[in-house]
């Protein structure tokens, strides 16, 4: 049997902590950085060209640019091109044995995450982060170092959350979202809805309809 | 000879020359409340656009100078009410969009089309005669509907929309309005000034180079100034007691910028092929806008305070070719990317905002500042209730 290679594809810091989370894994790593027009679409001609899909196992490597969607198109681009996916979970992070996860998922250093968890494929946790029992993290969504998630939380497909943010227990967050400040907190916590954006810019929120 | 004058006397003879608006117009509770009656309760007011109301029950709430409206689509078409109901005035739509009847949620009153109760659950309880309940409605106000745009009106008399903007001019926002896609970014946020700051800012096209130097100046093309230099238009129209019509503070305006190619253009029906900036001025509220017809924005600047305003920004492109098309990140994009430039300005008239707090010294308006000078006068006339008999 041939030992596979690991290759780290993508672009920007993601790159180097993969490879750094890899590294402290003990494996061998490649770093392929993609060519980008406009950072959005990857050409994957190099890379098609320079590793055969049979012969290695591919980490995509990418921030949450564009509402995690270049992240999104980025995986199943390399899906599609044959290569198989694969998780890095730095060892000093702690998954409870339940937790049920998709592919190219990153849990970085000193991460929680708790039981009956679902993370599904692509999603990034930064740092520090803590995950609460029983919550479910769609595919290609980020946490952001420091984020704690409490019990029963849901994030959609595509969210990002802020660096250091506390969700409280029973949680709703829609798909492609962005919530990089503290939401406002008064009475029952209501559901955010997809495509919905909190940040210093807009403390009360924007929201992208589709009518 | 010294050409020294001491500075009171020379700044306050050449200001009353040039000057139409006091600082406490922008600050003073008294101005507000006449705004709130005269302008905002008694004029077109932009309040949605109409793809948000595509199906029955489908409705946007949000306030107009601090009252809380709602715009529904009934069997009727597009209605518009005060959204309070008429028992305990609770709000009858609490979202701020959605579908749903005219139901109050506090006591389940419910409503029809014009506003006309259609239940009330526990009647006996309420013990109202026939001739009570017949007049127990939702305040009906007054609708139009232009392109996409729709405006409300609070006068029990409406005058015609066409006394307030002209026929040219609601025919072409119209045409505008209609290219609209309808994946539409939006958001609502605070900032620390009277409105009338913000609308006489987009007049003022000469603070781009000091305020946007490395946003918005660089799309510019500059025109250079005139070989002669024409003679001076601002003592004499403020001397004349000209007053305009409220017509002609409404206007549209096209300048060019520099030719670009957006990748999402092949993706839009653009408006038109010119490589211009689109400016529409809706008076008294609004910049409806539009860089070179492949995507549009649509500020308006909604009183909540004499120094307070509740800033509503929608961004959208032109029509999508392919509604599967999903503009999402685009939009993010392109919304907080207006939202950073109109902090840049914010910088400024929050700042702006503070001096007119604390001082009465008159501005003065040079020659180009015409159109800002002309709703001045408007106001003074209209709002103010100067010159009448």
């Amino acid at each position: 049997m041939t030992a596979q290679r690991l290759l780290v594809v993508g672009d920007g810091s993601s790159l180097d902590t993969a490879c750094r989370v890899a590294n402290s894994l003990g494996l061998a790593v490649e770093s392929v950085s993609l060519p980008s027009g406009d950072r959005f679409n990857f050409d994957l001609s190099g890379l098609i060209a320079s590793f055969s899909p049979g012969d290695c196992e591919v980490f995509v490597a990418l921030d949450e640019r564009a509402v995690n969607f270049a992240r999104n198109k980025l995986l199943a681009d390399i899906g599609l091109a044959g290569y198989r996916l694969t998780n890095l979970i730095s060892p000093s992070a702690a998954l409870a044995p339940d937790v049920k996860v998709g592919r190219n998922l990153m849990v970085e250093d000193r991460a929680t995450v708790g039981d009956k968890v679902t993370l599904g494929t692509g999603t990034w946790i930064g740092p520090n982060v803590v995950v609460g029992n029983n919550c479910r993290i769609g595919g290609a969504a980020t946490l952001m170092g420091g984020v704690v998630l409490g019990r029963d939380v849901e994030i959609g497909r595509g969210t990002t959350i802020g660096t250091g943010l506390v969700l409280a227990d029973g949680a709703r967050i829609g798909r492609h979202c962005e919530i990089l400040v503290p939401l406002p907190q008064s009475g029952f916590a209501k559901p955010i809805p997809d495509t919905y954006f909190v940040d210093s810019y807009f403390p009360w929120g924007a929201q992208v309809f589709r009518l | 000879m010294s050409l020294m004058k001491p500075l009171d006397t020379c700044d306050e003879e050449q200001s009353r020359s040039r000057h139409a608006l006091d600082a406490e117009h922008y600050c003073s509770n008294d101005s507000f409340r006449r705004e709130q009656r005269e302008l905002f309760g008694k004029r077109w007011i932009f309040a949605g656009f109409s793809g948000f109301l595509k199906e029955k029950n489908q409705f946007v709430a949000r306030e107009i100078a601090g009252r809380a409206i709602v715009l529904q689509r009934t069997g009727l078409g597009i209605e518009a009410f005060l959204n309070e109901c008429p028992h305990r005035l609770s709000k009858i739509q609490v979202e701020s969009c959605g579908k749903r009847p005219l139901i109050c949620p506090y006591h389940g009153w419910s409503f029809a089309e014009r506003g006309a109760l259609a239940g009330l659950p526990n009647e006996w309880l309420y013990n109202f005669s026939e001739d009570e309940k017949s007049r127990l409605c939702l305040r009906k106000l007054g609708v139009q509907v232009v392109g996409q745009l729709v405006f409300v009106n609070f006068s029990r008399h409406p005058e015609p929309i066409e006394k307030q903007f002209s026929s040219d001019f609601l025919e072409s926002l119209a045409e505008f309005s209609s290219c609209l896609d309808d994946q539409i970014a939006y958001a609502c946020f605070p900032v620390a000034y009277n409105w009338k700051l913000n609308i006489e800012n987009v007049k003022d096209f000469n603070h781009v180079p000091f305020v946007h130097p490395r946003t918005f100046y660089p799309e510019m093309i500059k025109s250079p100034p005139p070989v002669e230099r024409p003679s001076p238009i601002m003592p004499g129209l403020l001397a004349s007691g000209f007053v305009p019509e409220i017509a002609d503070l409404s206007y549209r305006t096209k300048a060019s910028i520099q030719p670009r190619r957006m990748w999402f253009e092949p993706l839009i029906e653009r408006f038109g092929s010119e490589d211009v900036y689109y400016n529409y001025f809706i008076y008294p509220n609004v910049n409806f806008c539009s860089v070179r017809g492949d995507h549009f924005l649509l500020q308006q600047y909604d009183p909540s305070g004499p120094g307070e305003t509740k800033y509503h920004l929608w961004m959208m492109t032109a029509r999508r070719k392919d509604k599967r098309t999903d503009f999402t990140a685009l939009l993010r994009s392109l919304i907080s990317g207006e939202r950073y430039v109109i902090e840049e300005d914010a910088v400024y008239l929050n700042a702006l905002q503070a001096n007119l707090e604390t001082t009465a010294t008159p501005m003065v308006h040079g020659d180009y500042e015409v159109p800002l000078v002309n709703q001045h006068l408007w106001y003074r006339a209209h709002v103010l209730g100067e010159g009448r008999e």
